[in-house]
């Protein structure tokens, strides 16, 4: 079947609340001529808007009208739903022989012979052609599956060379040049929103895209590439005749044409729906890699005196981080890691509650390429992550990747940040009872430990310690212990322990208001500790990146978020705008009616992207990443205000098209100016005056022809 | 040039250069011009949706205000909100780049850019003389005899629901 068109009563976004469900018509199509026929029979009165996973939080994804659905996220084992993911038509069958002739003279080496990171190393890459409905998982997944899953082309550059020092050279297994922190999109969709990674080296997810096959309102065509010399190897993809071939009749009457041009191209890869329905695109794929992940925990005042120094992120964590003050351990690890290559990932994660210093602690990791070679790198001669999160059985059914050493550990919680908030409430559990343990000491001793849980929450000063204060700890230790046994006897997330922490705490009459922000305020900062501990492991690129918890159902629905984007090159403003919301956090603790947010503030550094609209639109550009869990009093005022705080014109900070983006059309016009311009003459010229496409977002924002 | 966005103080905080100093402002509602300034000086509700502020100094020998090499920091500062701090290096050509010959604040009239937090703040940090070791005098306010101890840690166990095992 190639289209199932039905209604339903329970459309929405993955992050929507339940409640938030609206009726809808759905096109579920896997047939680039019922994408044709579709829209070229489009009555004037409908409105249409391509969707794939239901991932996004933006108001982006919604139709006037109905949906056109590349990849239903929903009844997921009803194999009569179509959807358009897996490859699409072979490029052997379309690649120009320029193209093909310059893959067999620069065939790439095997992966275990790699030495440098094939992200970075440009000369070699393979084009794959992609449905656009395809899970960012299911394709690292297919990729990674090479040789079982070569493409046709694979297979004829492997003929070509293989009576070579380079046969099977194209056999892969391939990879993603960067990912964002999630697979479960569609390539497609997290794409054109401007999904990006943490790779300072890299651009985002947009700019591995090579071309593009578009669908229009009234059902027109068009195989968009950008124009062959601005390309970074100079040569045109594609063969014309090969393409017309294919395409040109796919429906009679309904005309295809082939675009070489950059504007238009560059307008199409971030379109943000605007534009039609993508049906597949072609993208650069690079030979598979290990990453190697280290993480170590340092304070906020550290690091920005480092972001601040005037060197830039590239040089100043191109090594390995640690932190004198948190325990520099580099000695033992230059021992376990002697010969570590040049880091090209940066996160930088905060705590949102102060420590005892008005400080805040923060989780910094980097990643480098490691060789799929060596222990470190595989186990029992398979790729470290491989069997976890790339095979056909665990490919976007797996939980984050945990390297075996860690898996004994329940107390670790899941790798993406995100997903923290929300993980099983087990390792808050193991938190409670360590500081209920100290409280009872110290009510026990009358002392306070100079190393514990207390005094680095706290700090050493001149504060002031209630009379009854003895009597205070015995009631917060028993909330505690309560809290502590009520995750243990049932199936919590850990945002319900934290709303159960503040009724129990908080609201507890025995407890004075002071006394129980302190004691908030040690536990907040002990699971930070936790959930950014030290680590270092090697895996495959996708399993380190992709940290989504696939098995996850209570999380997603219940998360606020904003990703707003500054000039890596002026640290003083973005820092000021981290330290704003910081203080805003501060202000509604500390406030008459005593809020608190359960989330993170983290920062990742990207390269600027060439389409004409994406958000990462400076040469070296940061993002902020700004996530809450909704339950949680203070949550949403938190990102609200961070939202507000990055329109200000000072601030001026970009947001990303597929998480909450409340700019207007003058604001957008502010961020992009000329480049807006040029994006929407693309518009003009591929929709003509069709309006198919347009929605109450396009229009409020802007995305709409000059 | 810096540039900032709605409501404004601006305010002269540091002098050390002999000639005449001070800021041009363009692109605001009612203030554009050049302004000499000494320290402690201020122009208030400097408004605009792009206010362009550059450091200026009169140059004796061709009797004439000349613009300054400049450096612009921003800063959040809990007590007060976002501030710019806007730092002047005079006598293009041959400054010594020490960005101290004159120095502006611009501090924010508009509630989003001022600070939330209410002063004085809560001290939350445990008093140095009931930590253990070298600061410690006395024990917490409230310790508890022997016997309240075993009545305590007693009474914990009994109000805390166990598993069955």
């Amino acid at each position: 079947m190639s289209q199932l068109t039905f209604e339903t009563n329970e459309w929405n976004r993955k992050h929507d609340p339940k409640v938030e469900t609206r009726n809808a018509t759905l096109n579920c199509i896997d047939e680039v001529v019922e994408f044709i026929t579709l829209l070229r029979d489009r009555p004037t009165d409908k409105k249409f808007k391509a969707v794939g996973m239901h991932w996004s939080l933006s108001d982006a994804v919604y139709s006037d009208g109905e949906y056109i659905e590349t990849h239903f996220p929903l009844d997921r084992d009803n194999p009569d739903i179509p959807r358009n993911s897996g490859f699409a038509l072979d490029m052997d069958e379309i690649i120009s022989k320029q193209m093909k002739d310059y893959l067999i003279q620069n065939p790439p080496a095997r992966p275990q012979n790699w030495q440098t990171d094939p992200c970075l190393q440009r000369n070699f890459f393979l084009p794959v052609h992609l449905k656009s409905g395809t899970r960012i998982c299911e394709a690292y997944s297919l990729l990674d599956r090479t040789p079982d899953k070569n493409t046709n082309l694979a297979n004829t550059l492997n003929e070509e060379l293989k009576n070579d020092k380079h046969a099977k050279a194209y056999d892969g297994p391939w990879a993603f040049e960067t990912l964002g922190g999630s697979g479960g999109q569609t390539v497609f969709g997290a794409l054109t929103t401007g999904t990006h990674g943490g790779d300072y080296l890299q651009q985002p997810l947009s700019d591995c895209v090579m071309a593009v096959h578009l669908i229009t309102d009234g059902g027109s065509h068009f195989w968009i590439e950008p124009t062959p010399t601005s390309t970074e190897h100079k040569l045109q993809l594609t063969d014309d005749s090969k393409l017309l071939e294919h395409y040109n009749k796919v429906v009679p009457d309904v005309p295809f044409q082939i675009i070489r041009d950059d504007d238009i191209f560059h307008a199409v890869t971030v379109g943000v729906g605007r534009f039609g329905v993508v049906a597949s695109m072609v993208l650069r794929v690079v030979p598979q890699y290990c990453l190697h992940e280290h993480r170590r925990l340092d304070t906020w005042k550290q690091v920005k005196s480092l972001l601040l120094s005037g060197r830039s992120v590239q040089s100043v964590f191109r090594n390995p981080h640690f932190a004198p003050e948190s325990g520099d351990d580099r000695e033992k690890f230059y021992v376990e890691f002697p010969d570590p290559l040049e880091n090209r990932f940066l996160q930088i994660g905060l705590c949102l509650a102060p420590n005892g210093e008005d400080d805040h602690q923060c989780g910094i990791t980097q990643r480098w390429f490691h060789p799929m070679v060596g222990d470190k790198a595989m186990l029992d001669d398979v790729p470290r992550g491989r069997k976890e999160r790339g095979a056909l059985d665990t490919a976007g059914k797996s939980n984050g990747y945990r390297p075996p050493e860690d898996l004994n550990n329940d107390e670790i919680p899941p790798p993406s940040m995100l997903e923290k908030i929300c993980a099983n409430g087990n390792f808050m559990a193991g938190v409670l009872d360590k500081v209920a343990l100290e409280l009872e000491n110290v009510v026990l001793t009358g002392t306070v430990p100079a190393l514990g849980i207390l005094t680095a929450g706290l700090g050493i000063g001149a504060g002031v310690i209630a009379s009854t204060i003895c009597a205070v700890l015995v009631a917060a230790i028993i909330a505690l212990k309560m809290i502590a046994d009520k995750i243990r006897s049932s199936d919590t997330t850990m945002g319900e322990v934290f709303n159960d922490l503040l009724e129990f705490i908080m609201n507890n009459p025995l407890i004075p208001d002071e006394h129980a922000i302190m004691l908030i305020r040690c536990i907040f900062n002990e699971v930070f500790k936790g959930e950014q501990s030290d680590r270092d492991y090697v895996a495959l690129g996708y399993a380190v990146m992709d940290g989504h918890n696939y098995l996850d159902r209570s999380c997603n629905p219940n998360v606020e978020s904003i990703e707003v984007f500054f000039d890596a090159s002026n640290p003083s403003l973005y820092c000021s705008y981290v330290d704003a919301i910081l203080s805003f956090e501060k202000a509604q603790q500390e406030h008459k009616e005593h809020k608190f947010t359960v989330g993170y503030i983290s920062l990742r550094y990207i390269k600027q992207s060439s389409a004409l609209i994406a958000p990462a639109r400076y040469a070296d550009t940061v993002v902020l990443e700004i996530a809450a869990f909704r339950a949680v009093s203070g949550s949403i005022d938190f990102v609200m205000n961070a939202a507000n705080l990055a329109r200000d014109p000072n601030f001026n900070a970009s947001f990303h098209w597929g998480q909450y983006n409340p700019l207007k059309r003058e604001e957008v016009e502010r961020h992009y100016g000329e480049r807006l311009y040029r994006w929407r003459k693309a518009l003009n010229f591929l929709n003509g005056g069709h309006n198919g496409f347009s929605s109450k977002f396009t229009r409020h924002t802007g995305l709409e022809p000059i | 040039m810096a540039t900032i966005s709605g409501t404004w103080t601006i305010r002269a905080i540091k002098k050390t250069a002999d000639w005449k100093q001070g800021i041009s402002i363009t692109g605001s509602a009612a203030h554009n011009g050049i302004f000499e300034l000494l320290p402690g000086d201020e122009l208030n509700n400097v408004r605009g949706s792009s206010i362009n502020i550059e450091i200026w100094y009169f140059d004796p020998t061709f009797n004439d205000w000349k613009k300054s090499l400049q450096r612009e920091h921003f800063e959040w500062k809990d007590e007060i909100g976002l501030t710019l701090t806007i730092a002047g290096d005079d006598n293009v050509g041959s400054g010594d780049y020490d960005f101290d010959d004159f120095v502006v604040l611009c501090v924010p009239e508009d509630d989003i850019l001022k600070t939330p937090i209410e002063f004085p703040r809560p001290d939350f940090t445990i008093p140095k003389e009931y930590i253990a070791g070298s600061g410690y005098k006395k024990p917490l306010p409230g310790r508890l005899t022997l016997k309240a101890r075993k009545e305590l840690l007693a009474s914990i166990r009994q109000s805390v629901p166990r598993k069955p095992r």
